[in-house]
């Protein structure tokens, strides 16, 4: 297989030979994923935002050194994991005391009694926001909607999708966006109240 | 071209975007506020079916963090492109150098090993020749009287100074030294020595 340079590496590579906007979309692309692990360790929505904003700031100031040795989420997931707890010890509260791997983030912050940060306002939101999207991906045909489970649910690129459908790469970004489109639509009916 | 637009943003959710697709779409989202807000909707979507929302997941607030760091971020150092500084500033620069994994254990059990290597080295040669220097030379020489004194009463200790123990004492260092490096044996006691007291 060819092999494809990813796009984090591609950004981050513009952003070390100066294109700060390029550091913008990493910003857009993983804050709420930061601000998901954070959450597990700073329960105060604010502070949360505070520490994740720190965490991008030395994420930023590192990012010349960052060789792309792992991935860059791995990388930045590991500064946030350390600025929340700094943050902690500054606040004379005790941090977990073991580092916690990327892949076991999801399943140890989902815990309920880490779910403090959460309001029920936003709990409803999310609850609808989930449900209105597997709406949405029940009722597409049944090629966009393998499409974008496979992508989504089992974390195939496109090149494995192309692979296990059978159909160009080309066919799969497409269908992957007709799918998105369809989502995004239900997704913009049920925030277009709350905002 | 929106459809097309909005294709390259879904395709960047999914960090399959490349080359000049890649550029125009970082164009579009440094100046287009719309295209913005769409890239954010699809990754917010993308979120949710991971079940990796953080914060607020109005886009208000999504905007506002982007924007938050961004502005915090202006007075930055804009990087120069060339091979990264060794002497910037990173996160693990920050760090103390962790020593590898295990090092503390087999520092330990090689120190313990170092100290019984040195107990049995000098342990095993005083002993076999406890009464042996004393006897030794107390029969062959009566000028020895006060070595033989000295090592009586301080048993099983010599008396490094005089010339014929330490050349006793030398010949086992030789051996001991020469016998680890023969016999290929790892030696852990690897300097033994003495002094005069």
């Amino acid at each position: 297989m060819e092999e494809r340079k990813n796009v984090d590496q591609e950004l981050v590579l513009r952003v070390q030979a100066g294109d700060k906007q390029a550091f913008d979309v990493l910003i857009m692309k993983y804050q709420q994923r930061i601000v998901h692990v954070i959450t597990g360790f700073v329960h105060d929505p604010v502070e949360a935002l505070d520490v994740a904003q720190e965490a991008f700031i030395k994420a930023y100031r590192a990012i010349p050194n960052f060789r792309g040795d792992s991935a860059f989420y791995t990388w930045l997931y590991r500064i946030a994991i350390n600025t929340a707890k700094n943050h902690l010890t500054a606040r004379a509260r005790r941090a977990p005391l073991h580092d916690v791997d990327a892949s076991d983030a999801v399943q140890i912050f989902d815990a309920p009694e880490l779910k403090d940060f959460e309001t029920p306002e936003s709990n409803l939101m999310r609850d609808e926001l989930e449900q209105s999207i597997h709406d949405a991906i029940d009722s597409l045909p049944d090629e966009t909607a393998t499409a974008i489970r496979l992508r989504e649910f089992e974390g195939m690129s496109y090149e494995e999708i192309a692979l296990t459908m059978g159909c160009p790469i080309g066919t799969v970004r497409s269908r992957i966006f007709r799918a998105r489109e369809a989502i995004d639509k239900e997704v913009t009916t049920v925030m277009g109240g709350r905002e | 071209m929106s459809v097309n637009k909005n294709e390259y943003l879904s395709a960047l959710v999914d960090g399959e975007l490349q080359g000049a697709d890649l550029d125009w779409v970082l164009e579009q989202l440094a100046h287009n506020p719309k295209v913005q807000a769409q890239f954010h909707r699809y990754q917010l979507a993308s979120d949710v079916m991971h079940d990796t929302v953080g914060f607020n997941l109005s886009q208000a607030s999504q905007h506002n963090l982007t924007q938050r760091i961004s502005a915090a971020l202006v007075d930055e150092p804009v990087y120069s492109g060339s091979t990264p500084n060794a002497t910037t500033e990173s996160v693990e620069d920050n760090k103390v150098v962790p020593f590898r994994r295990g090092f503390w254990k087999q520092a330990t059990g090689l120190a313990m090993a170092a100290s019984l290597g040195a107990v049995a080295v000098l342990g095993v040669t005083s002993s076999q020749y406890a009464t042996g220097p004393e006897t030794t030379l107390a029969a062959n020489t009566t000028s020895t009287v006060q070595t033989v004194s000295t090592l009586n009463t301080a048993s099983n200790r010599w008396t490094v100074g005089e010339p014929e123990v330490a050349n006793r004492l030398n010949s086992y260092l030789v051996n001991h030294s020469e016998y680890t490096g023969a016999s290929g044996a790892f030696s852990y006691a690897r300097v033994v020595a003495y002094e005069d007291e």
